[in-house]
């Protein structure tokens, strides 16, 4: 198991947001989490690479636990890519600095050799023309491409995906989906936070459906989207897939 | 070794200390010798040689040939000059003062060398004030801290009265129909009409209290016997005689041209080299200022930003302090206030740049954490997923984006801190503006001279403007 989470607590303030999250993730396997906004399904995804701290309970990627005082996160975070809803790519960089930005500092990679990397990627998002563009002249769609591409430099094992494409307008989505489906199919391990249900139901391995702060029901997707056991996964599914 | 280290960082403390603690008079037999800006016929500046002169002036360079010392001449508001005497920053002041107890009480002073009556000016078409029962009811202008603002607020009847810091500015009120009256030292009063006024006002016959003006030195200064004896020579000699006839004799007001009416910008282009002075001053200081300031601004807002209670407290009220109270009383603050308490003696152009480097910091600590917290959130978790440490992230990716943002509050605050520094004409720093207002306090052309000082501040906030343009287009590109 590349993941391992065991009985996770987390809360803000007062407010309770995960409440003994207990799972585990194979190599190489596609997770796609689910749930109504608030069920803590985007808090769960940045547990996984500490961008949140945990009360109680604890995470190990890879063999090492994310809550040991002798972990170096930094290096950890370098093997563990993150897409963001917003892209968060820096406006101040071209696409190709954003991209070489964390081989150069984090592994100390050769210049040269990162370029050359950073191109190797953006034509696999296919965005090759792009590398001199500045985010703001890019789409959203190109953005999250380009994003993707950025996690990619850094050589993870593992890709979480918050959200990728609730930001974009909808003729943009299944661009930024395609990529996401090669990478699965080449055998990435990933975690995708989604709202959307094709893509969970075609792409992954294995559904998390979330609600209120705990994993309620989960299984492979066609029993998930054809005959949920919770009621609660039902009705969710009954409000997405009529909208 | 430690021992050792700890003696060379403590020596070069001491160095520091010693240099900002320098005294004006640093060469011991060079008396500093104070007296006002602008007291016309006593001390004005004559804006073609931009050298003081007047009675006063020639009266303290004769005693000084008598006594025998070597002097160096620091004109400054009035109202500085006894605090300036306490503080044994001046070892003599000569400014038309007058000898009353209030003041006994803090300066010594020599005998008497001038007798002055008080007088009113009235407007040439204004026939209500025929003498001084007629005052009741009226505004009077007068200058601050005088002994004729003491006289006439304690008048029976008299409505208002408005105090200025310098005479011109009451005389301009007057003018203006504003005030009624002005009441003032007689000799002031009649070299005005006589030379600028164009016949616009009058002075009435009768003159209120007399007074006396002595020459004043610090509490228990040996100077005093020296100098009494030299007036003493002087006036037997026939010098006094002379220089008083020089000054206030008919001769004096006749020799002097009366000024033309209407604008006359001659008098502006007469005053440009000394503007030009004042302009660097202004230059100087600001430039200083804002070096200082954006690195006091930066540390203080990173620690606005801090996560350690203490630092992020102490910033915090450096913060409010300072923009809680006017640049001008933090000015008079660092000038007077602290080097009596702690009896040091401060240049005033460096008490003018900490005055304001002190002031735009605590702005710019402002905009610098503004700066910085503008920046979305999701760029730093970005940053951080990626790997990169928390000061990479900061360097590399917070850091950038803050600056743009910051640049045009920035450029405000150079704006802002350039004009402020007009504030320090108060600690008697020689920037644009007191140039500006010395200058009219001899010429009374406020029109002319002030319109020119406007338009070099105007040139100089302009420049920065376009300079922070520059770089913001540059910045865009990328």
């Amino acid at each position: 198991m590349i993941i391992e989470v065991k009985d996770v607590y987390k809360s803000f303030g007062d407010n309770e947001v995960l409440k003994g999250i207990q799972t585990s993730i194979a190599e190489k396997e596609v997770v796609s989490v689910i749930g109504p906004s608030g069920s803590g399904k985007s808090t769960f995804l940045r547990c996984l690479n500490a961008l949140e701290t945990i009360q109680s309970g604890d995470i190990i990627i890879d063999g090492t636990s994310l809550v040991a005082e002798s972990t170096n996160i930094n290096k950890l975070r370098s093997q563990v890519g993150m897409v963001f809803q917003q892209f968060n790519l820096f406006p101040h960089m071209s696409v190709l600095e954003n991209i070489t930005l964390a081989p150069t500092m984090v592994h100390h990679m050769d210049k040269n050799e990162a370029k050359e990397l950073a191109l190797d990627l953006l034509k696999k998002v296919g965005l090759a023309d792009k590398a001199d563009a500045y985010p703001d002249n890019l789409s959203g769609g190109q953005k999250q491409r380009v994003a993707i591409a950025r996690s990619l430099a850094t050589k993870p094992k593992i890709m979480l995906f918050d959200e990728p494409t609730s930001a974009l307008d909808p003729e943009l989505v299944g661009e930024v989906l395609e990529v996401i489906k090669d990478l699965a199919e080449e055998g990435m391990t990933m975690v995708v936070v989604t709202h959307e249900m094709n893509f969970a139901k075609d792409v992954s391995d294995r559904v998390l459906f979330f609600d209120e702060g705990v994993i309620m029901e989960e299984g492979d997707p066609a029993h998930i989207f054809t005959n949920p056991d919770h009621p609660r996964t039902k009705e969710f599914l009954s409000k997405v897939l009529n909208k | 070794m430690k021992h050792i280290r700890q003696k060379g960082i403590l020596s070069l403390i001491i160095f520091i200390a010693c240099l900002l603690a320098t005294p004006v008079h640093a060469q011991e037999d060079v008396l500093q010798v104070g007296t006002d800006t602008n007291y016309v016929p006593f001390e004005f500046l004559d804006e073609e040689t931009g050298e003081y002169v007047g009675f006063d002036i020639d009266l303290i360079d004769a005693i000084a040939e008598e006594v025998g010392f070597e002097y160096e001449l620091k004109p400054m508001d009035f109202a500085g000059i006894v605090p300036a005497l306490q503080t044994e920053q001046l070892d003599i002041a000569i400014a038309g003062i007058s000898m009353d107890d209030e003041k006994e009480k803090t300066v010594d002073f020599s005998m008497p060398y001038y007798d002055a009556g008080t007088g009113v000016l009235v407007r040439s078409d204004d026939d209500d004030i025929q003498d001084l029962d007629d005052l009741a009811g009226k505004t009077v202008a007068t200058k601050q801290g005088t002994a004729s603002y003491e006289y006439v607020t304690n008048l029976d009847g008299v409505e208002d009265v408005v105090p200025f810091p310098n005479i011109d500015q009451a005389y301009m009120e007057l003018l203006k129909g504003s005030a009624d009256a002005v009441v003032f030292d007689s000799p002031s009063l009649e070299y005005y009409m006589n030379t600028n006024a164009e016949g616009k006002v009058r002075m009435l016959d009768e003159l209120l209290e007399g007074q006396t003006f002595g020459i004043a030195f610090p509490k228990g200064s040996p100077l005093k016997i020296k100098v009494d004896e030299a007036l003493t020579t002087l006036k037997e000699d026939g010098t006094f005689d002379e220089l008083h006839e020089k000054w206030f004799g008919e001769a004096a007001t006749e020799a002097l041209e009366q000024s033309s009416s209407g604008l006359d910008w001659s008098f502006a282009i007469k005053a440009l080299p000394l503007l030009l002075q004042g302009a660097k001053y202004t230059i100087l200081i600001t430039v200083l200022g804002l070096i200082f300031g954006l690195i006091i601004g930066v540390l203080f807002g990173f620690g606005r930003l801090a996560e350690n209670k203490l630092i992020y407290g102490l910033s915090s009220i450096y913060v409010e302090v300072v923009r809680g109270t006017p640049i001008m009383i933090q000015a008079l603050y660092i000038y007077f206030a602290i080097p009596m308490l702690l009896n040091f003696d401060i240049n005033a152009v460096v008490a003018g740049v900490i005055a304001i480097s002190i002031n735009a910091g605590a702005y710019i600590a402002e905009i610098v954490r503004g700066g910085v917290e503008g920046v979305d959130k999701g760029q730093v978790e970005a940053g951080r997923s990626l790997g990169l440490t928390h000061m990479q992230t900061t360097y590399k990716i917070v850091w950038p984006q803050a600056f743009k943002r910051m640049i045009p509050p920035l450029g405000n605050q150079f704006i802002i801190s350039l004009k402020d520094t007009s504030l320090l004409t108060m600690i008697g720093v020689g920037e644009l503006t007191r140039q500006g207002t010395i200058i009219v306090a001899s010429n009374f052309r406020s029109v002319e001279i002030y319109t020119v000082v406007g338009l070099m501040y105007l040139a100089m906030t302009l420049s920065i403007s376009l300079i922070l343009r520059q770089i913001e287009k540059r910045m865009d590109i990328k």
